[in-house]
C-alpha cells in the first residue's frame, strides 16, 4: 500500500469523475459540491499524512534512490528503427522541493472546492472539470519522468481554459484563449528540449529514457548527442545547451509568468470565477517555478549558472513592474494580479541567486504565496459576490458594515507586503539575505528587490486607505444594503488561510525543516 | 523458336506465379465489376443492397490481405517483373486504404441523404476503382506503374467530387480536374527527364541512384521536383493544395473525408519509396533533396494553418487542416531514416481515426443545425454531451496535445526529425523542427474554434433531425482508438515494426 500513496493522491479525483458523469445534470446541487469537498478534502487529508511521513533526510533532486513514496513501472515502450528503444516510465516520488507543493496544491484546490459553493451554472460540467484539473496540477509535482510531467502540465490547460470559459466574466472568452496560447507556446519550448534531451540520455542498457534524475547525469548521456554537456554545436551564434536552457526558461517564464510574458495573467484573473482565480494564483503559477527548480537548472547546471544575472534580472524587473502596475490599477482582481507577478518575480530572484539562503527562500515564498494569493482572491471575491463590482474607486468605508471583512483585508494586505510574523516575511526576507549575499548578479538586482517591497507596501495600503477607511460611500447606492459582514463559510476560509500564514510565519521550520537536506543539495548540484 | 517457347512459357509461369501476390486487388477488381452488373441487373428495384455489399467486399479484402501476408512469402525481387512490389509497407498503407474505405461507407450510412446516394452504383464503383488505384500506387515500384496508378486514383476522384450534380460540384469537379491534370502532366515530365537520365523506370533498381548522382545540381533537382509535383498534388502539399477546399466543399462529406486519408497516404507511401531510393541511408544524399522537402514543409504548414484560421465553413477548415497535416507527414520523409518511416506510418494510422471523426462529428452536428457553418454549432455541447467530448478530443487531437494519439504522433516524427539533424546536421532539418511545432500553437486557434462554439455560446435554434444512436456508436468508435492509442501506442507500433521487417 505505502508505494501506492502518491498515485492515490493523483488518481482519487478520477472515480469520482466517473459518478459524476453518470449523474444526470439535473441531480441537486448540493450532491456535486459535496463530492468536490469530499474528493479534495481527502486529497488534502492525504497530503497531510505524506507531509508528516516524510522523512527530511532524502536528498532528492538528482538522486533516484532517495525518492520518498516513488513508485515506477513500465508504461510505454517502443523501438524505433534507429533510434533504438524508447521508454516511457510511470515514475512518481517526492522530495523536499515536491513534498511542500504537494501540500499546497491539495490546500489550495481544497479551498477553491469550498469556495466553489457559489457556483450554480452547469454544476455537473464544473464539478468535472475541477476534479480532472486537480488530478493533473497533483501529478505535475510528483512525476519524475519528463514524459509524465509534460502530460500532467499540457492536462491542465483544457479543464483551465473550459472553466476560465464557460463561468467566467465578460471577457471570459478572450482571457481563456489567451490563456491557452500564451501557456501552448510555453509549452511547445519545454517539448522541443523534451525531444532532445529523450533522445540524448540512454538509462544503464541503451535505452532512451525520460526519467528526469537520469537526465541530470552527464554520464548518461550519448557521447556525439547534441544535448551532451562536452557538444560543442552551436545554435544561431550560441552553444545548443545555452538554447535548450533559454527555451525551457521561456516555456516555464510563461508560467511563472515572469515580465515581459505576463500579460496572460492580469486577463486570466479579472475573468474567471473567484475558485479558479484561487487555484490559478496558488497553485498552476508555482509549477512555472517548479519546472525551472525542478527540470532546468538540475539538468543544465552550468548554464542556469551562467544566465543566473539574467534571471535574477528578469526577476527583479517583474518585481517592480508588477508592483507598479499594481498601484496603478483600479480594478482590485487586476491589483491582486499584477501583486502575484510581482510575488512571483521573488521566486525568481532567490532562485538565481544559487546559494542555500536564496532558493529557500524562494521554494517558502512560493508556498506562502499560494496560501496569501489564495486569501486575497477570495476577499476580491467576497465584495464582487455581494456587488458584482470590483472596482476600487467605487468604494469607501466598507469598515463601518462590514467590520470582519476588513479585518481579514487588513490582516491579508499586512501579510503579503512582507510583515515580520507572517509567511511573507520569510519567505522574502530568506531571499534577499540569499541575494545580497550573492556573487551572481550585480547589487541592482536586490536593491530593485528591496524596492518593489516599499512599492509593494505602497500599494497594499493606499488600497487599503482608500477602500475601507473614511465614511461610507459607494458609487452606486443601491449597493450599499448588500454590504453584509462576511458568512459563516467565508469566514472558515479566510480565518483558516490567513491563521495558516501566521503558523507558518512563526514556526518557519515546519516546511523549512522538510526542504532543508535536498535544497542543500540542489545548490550543491547546481554550483558544482 | 524452342527458345523462344522456353521464354514465353517461362515468362507466363513467372507471371501466373505473381498473381497470388496480388489477391486483394483482383478481388477489389472483381467486386467493382459486380457492383456495375448488379446495378444494371437490379436497375428496376429502389431498395438495392449496393453499399452494404460493397462495405462486406472491402470487409472481405482486408482478411484476404492479412491471409495472405501471413501464409506467402514476400518475393525480394518483386512481382511482374518488378513492377510491383508487395511489401511490409504497401500491406500496411492497404489496410489504412481498405479500413478508411469500410469507415467511408458507415459514415454514409449515418446520413439521411448520404444514405440514398451511396446506394448508387455510381457513387460505390469509383470508389472501389480509387482504392484500387491507391493499392497499385503503393505497390508500384516503377515509374510507368506509378503513373498508371496514380491517374486511376484521379480520374475516380474527379467523378466522385462531382457526384452531386449541383453547381458547386461542377465547379469542385472541373478545378480538381483541370489542376489534376497539370499536374500529372508536370509529374510526367519530370518522369521523362528521369528516363532519360537513367533509362531505368525502376525507381527501386540500385542502378538508378547510380545514375543520378553523378548528375549535375541544377537538371537532377528540377527533374526530381517535377517528378514529385504529382505526389505533392494528391497528397496537397503547397503549392499543389489549392483545390482542396473546393473539392473537399463539392464533393458529398463520406467522399471527402475518403480524400483527405487515403490519397493522401497514397502519395506519402509513394514518397517514401522514392526518398528511398533517392536518398538511400549510408549513401550521400542528392544534392538539394532534403533542403527541397524542407521548403516544402515549411510552406506547407505556414500556408496550411494560417489559412484555415479564416474559414467559418467547418469542411473547408478541415481541408486547410488536412493540407497542414501533410506538411507533419512530409517530415517523417525528409528524416530519411528508419524512425521516420515508422513514426510516419504511425501518425497516417492516427491520422485516419482523428480525421474521419473530425468529418463524421461535422456530418453529426450539421444533420442538427442544417448548416456547416461552425458558428452554427453553438451550444450544441450541452445538448449532445458525447459528440460534444469527442469534438474536444478529437479536435485537441488534430492540434497535437496529450492526452490523445495525436500527441504520441508528432512526438514520434519530430523524434525522428531531431535524430536526421543529429546525423546530418542540416540547419534547414532545425528550422523545421522549431518552425513546425510552434505551428502547433498556431492550429490550435482554429482548432478550438469548434469546442468554443459548442461549449461557450448558448444554443441556437436547431432546425435538423438527429441521426440517433448510430451517429453517436460510429463517433464514438472513431473516436476511442485517438485516446486508447495514447496510453498504449505499442499496440499499432508493434504492428508496424512486425509488418515493416
Amino acid at each position: 500500500m505505502g508505494q501506492h500513496l502518491l498515485s492515490l493522491l493523483v488518481f482519487l479525483p478520477l472515480p469520482a469523475l466517473t459518478l459524476v458523469l453518470f449523474m444526470p445534470a439535473g441531480s441537486r446541487p448540493v450532491f456535486f459540491k459535496l463530492i468536490l469537498l469530499v474528493v479534495t478534502g481527502l486529497q488534502l487529508g492525504l497530503a497531510i499524512y505524506l507531509f508528516g511521513q516524510y522523512n527530511p533526510d532524502a536528498t532528492g533532486i538528482t538522486e533516484g534512490a532517495t525518492m520518498a513514496f516513488a513508485e515506477r513501472t513500465d508504461w510505454i515502450t517502443l523501438r524505433m528503427g534507429n533510434l533504438g528503444a524508447l521508454s516511457v516510465d510511470y515514475y512518481v516520488g517526492v522530495d523536499g522541493l515536491s513534498i511542500p507543493m504537494v501540500l499546497l496544491a491539495a490546500l489550495v484546490m481544497f479551498v477553491g472546492a469550498v469556495s466553489s459553493w457559489t457556483i450554480n451554472h452547469k454544476l455537473k460540467g464544473y464539478t468535472a472539470l475541477y476534479l480532472l484539473l486537480s488530478t493533473s496540477v497533483t501529478g505535475c509535482f510528483v512525476a519524475l519522468d519528463f514524459f509524465l510531467f509534460f502530460l500532467f502540465f499540457e492536462f491542465m490547460l483544457l479543464p483551465m481554459y473550459f472553466l476560465i470559459g464557460i463561468w467566467g466574466g465578460e471577457r471570459r472568452e478572450y482571457a481563456a484563449i489567451k490563456f491557452f496560447i500564451y501557456t501552448l507556446i510555453g509549452s511547445v519550448c519545454i517539448l522541443v528540449v523534451m525531444i532532445g534531451l529523450h533522445l540524448s540520455v540512454v538509462e544503464p542498457g541503451g535505452v532512451h529514457t525520460f526519467d528526469l534524475l537520469a537526465m541530470t547525469h552527464p554520464e548518461n548521456f550519448v557521447r556525439n548527442s547534441v544535448l551532451h554537456p562536452a557538444s560543442g554545436l552551436l545554435v544561431g551564434g550560441i552553444p545548443v545547451r545555452q538554447a535548450a536552457f533559454l527555451l525551457l526558461l521561456i516555456g516555464f517564464a510563461i508560467k511563472l509568468p515572469a515580465v515581459p510574458v505576463h500579460t496572460w495573467l492580469p486577463d486570466a484573473h479579472v475573468e474567471a470565477p473567484t475558485p479558479i482565480s484561487v487555484v490559478l494564483a496558488g497553485i498552476l503559477l508555482k509549477i512555472g517555478a517548479y519546472g525551472l527548480l525542478r527540470i532546468a537548472y538540475p539538468v543544465f547546471p552550468a548554464e542556469a549558472a551562467h544566465f543566473s544575472y539574467l534571471t535574477g534580472g528578469l526577476g527583479t524587473v517583474s518585481i517592480l513592474y508588477g508592483a507598479f502596475n499594481a498601484l496603478a490599477a483600479d480594478d482590485l482582481k487586476r491589483m491582486v494580479a499584477y501583486s502575484s507577478v510581482s510575488h512571483m518575480g521573488f521566486a525568481l530572484v532567490g532562485i538565481s541567486a544559487l546559494n542555500t539562503e536564496g532558493v529557500s527562500g524562494a521554494v517558502y515564498q512560493l508556498f506562502s504565496h499560494g496560501i496569501l494569493s489564495a486569501l486575497l482572491f477570495l476577499l476580491v471575491g467576497v465584495l464582487y459576490d455581494r456587488t458584482h463590482d470590483k472596482t476600487i474607486s467605487f468604494y469607501r468605508g466598507l469598515a463601518t458594515p462590514m467590520p470582519n471583512y476588513t479585518a481579514v483585508t487588513t490582516v491579508a494586505f499586512f501579510a503579503s507586503l512582507g510583515l515580520p510574523a507572517f509567511s511573507g516575511f520569510i519567505g522574502e526576507f530568506f531571499t534577499l539575505i540569499g541575494a545580497f549575499a550573492s556573487e551572481r548578479y550585480r547589487r541592482w538586482v536586490p536593491f530593485g528587490a528591496t524596492l518593489g517591497l516599499i512599492a509593494g507596501a505602497a500599494y497594499f495600503l493606499w488600497t487599503l486607505q482608500k477602500m475601507f477607511f473614511g465614511p461610507l460611500w459607494t458609487r452606486n447606492p443601491a449597493w450599499l444594503p448588500k454590504l453584509t459582514d462576511l458568512r459563516g463559510r467565508e469566514k472558515f476560509l479566510l480565518y483558516s488561510l490567513a491563521g495558516l500564514s501566521l503558523i507558518l510565519g512563526v514556526f518557519p521550520n515546519i516546511l523549512l525543516g522538510k526542504m532543508e537536506k535536498t535544497l542543500t543539495h540542489w545548490v550543491e548540484w547546481i554550483t558544482r | 523458336m524452342v527458345s523462344d517457347l522456353n521464354r514465353i512459357a517461362e515468362t507466363l509461369a513467372s507471371l501466373s506465379g505473381s498473381l497470388p501476390g496480388i489477391l486483394p486487388e483482383l478481388a477489389l477488381a472483381a467486386l467493382f465489376i459486380l457492383i456495375i452488373l448488379l446495378d444494371l441487373l437490379l436497375h428496376r428495384r429502389n431498395h438495392k443492397p449496393l453499399a452494404v455489399l460493397t462495405g462486406t467486399g472491402l470487409a472481405l479484402v482486408l482478411y484476404i490481405l492479412f491471409y495472405q501476408t501471413r501464409f506467402t512469402p514476400v518475393q525480394p525481387d518483386g512481382l511482374f517483373f518488378g513492377l510491383l512490389r508487395a511489401d511490409g509497407l504497401s500491406v500496411y498503407l492497404r489496410a489504412l486504404f481498405l479500413l478508411a474505405g469500410i469507415f467511408t461507407l458507415l459514415l454514409a450510412a449515418a446520413n439521411a441523404a448520404d444514405r440514398q446516394r451511396a446506394n448508387r452504383a455510381e457513387y460505390l464503383a469509383p470508389l472501389i476503382a480509387l482504392l484500387l488505384g491507391a493499392h497499385l500506387m503503393v505497390m508500384s515500384s516503377g515509374l510507368l506503374m506509378l503513373y498508371l496508378s496514380l491517374e486511376l486514383v484521379s480520374l475516380s476522384s474527379y467523378i466522385l467530387t462531382a457526384h452531386n450534380r449541383d453547381a458547386a460540384a461542377a465547379e469542385g469537379g472541373i478545378k480538381y480536374l483541370l489542376f489534376g491534370a497539370t499536374s500529372s502532366a508536370v509529374m510526367l515530365y519530370g518522369m521523362s527527364w528521369l528516363y532519360g537520365f537513367t533509362g531505368s523506370l525502376s525507381f527501386t533498381d540500385p542502378a538508378f541512384y547510380d545514375a543520378l548522382s553523378g548528375l549535375p545540381r541544377l537538371p537532377l533537382l528540377v527533374a526530381v521536383f517535377l517528378t514529385l509535383g504529382g505526389l505533392l498534388f494528391k497528397i496537397s502539399a503547397v503549392p499543389f493544395h489549392i483545390w482542396a477546399p473546393d473539392v473537399y466543399q463539392a464533393a458529398p462529406l463520406p467522399v471527402a473525408a475518403f480524400f483527405s486519408v487515403v490519397p493522401k497516404a497514397a502519395g506519402l507511401g509513394v514518397l517514401l519509396r522514392l526518398a528511398g531510393s533517392l536518398n538511400p541511408q549510408g549513401l550521400p544524399e542528392l544534392p538539394g533533396w532534403q533542403t527541397g522537402l524542407c521548403v516544402i514543409i515549411l510552406l506547407t504548414l505556414t500556408v496550411g494553418n494560417f489559412a484555415a484560421l479564416r474559414q467559418p465553413d467547418a469542411r473547408r477548415m478541415l481541408a486547410y487542416s488536412s493540407v497542414a497535416h501533410a506538411g507533419f507527414l512530409l517530415i517523417g520523409v525528409v528524416a530519411g531514416n528508419a524512425a521516420g518511416t515508422e513514426s510516419l506510418l504511425f501518425y497516417l494510422g492516427i491520422y485516419l481515426f482523428m480525421n474521419l471523426a473530425a468529418f463524421g462529428l461535422v456530418s453529426f452536428f450539421s444533420q442538427l443545425t442544417g448548416s456547416e457553418r461552425i458558428e452554427s454549432f453553438t451550444g450544441l455541447g450541452s445538448q449532445v454531451p458525447l459528440a460534444g467530448v469527442a469534438a474536444v478530443v478529437v479536435m485537441v487531437a488534430l492540434a497535437g496535445l496529450p492526452p490523445t494519439a495525436g500527441f504520441t504522433a508528432k512526438l514520434l516524427i519530430f523524434s525522428a526529425l531531431w535524430e536526421s539533424w543529429q546525423t546530418s546536421g542540416n540547419g534547414w532539418l532545425l528550422a523545421v523542427f522549431g518552425l513546425g511545432l510552434l505551428n502547433v500553437a498556431v492550429s490550435l486557434f482554429y482548432y478550438l474554434k469548434i469546442p468554443f462554439y459548442l461549449f461557450f455560446r448558448p444554443a441556437g435554434e436547431l432546425n435538423g433531425t438527429e441521426s440517433g444512436i448510430y451517429g453517436r456508436m460510429l463517433i464514438a468508435a472513431l473516436t476511442l482508438p485517438v485516446v486508447l492509442l495514447f496510453f498504449k501506442p505499442d499496440w499499432l507500433f508493434s504492428l508496424i515494426t512486425n509488418i515493416l521487417k
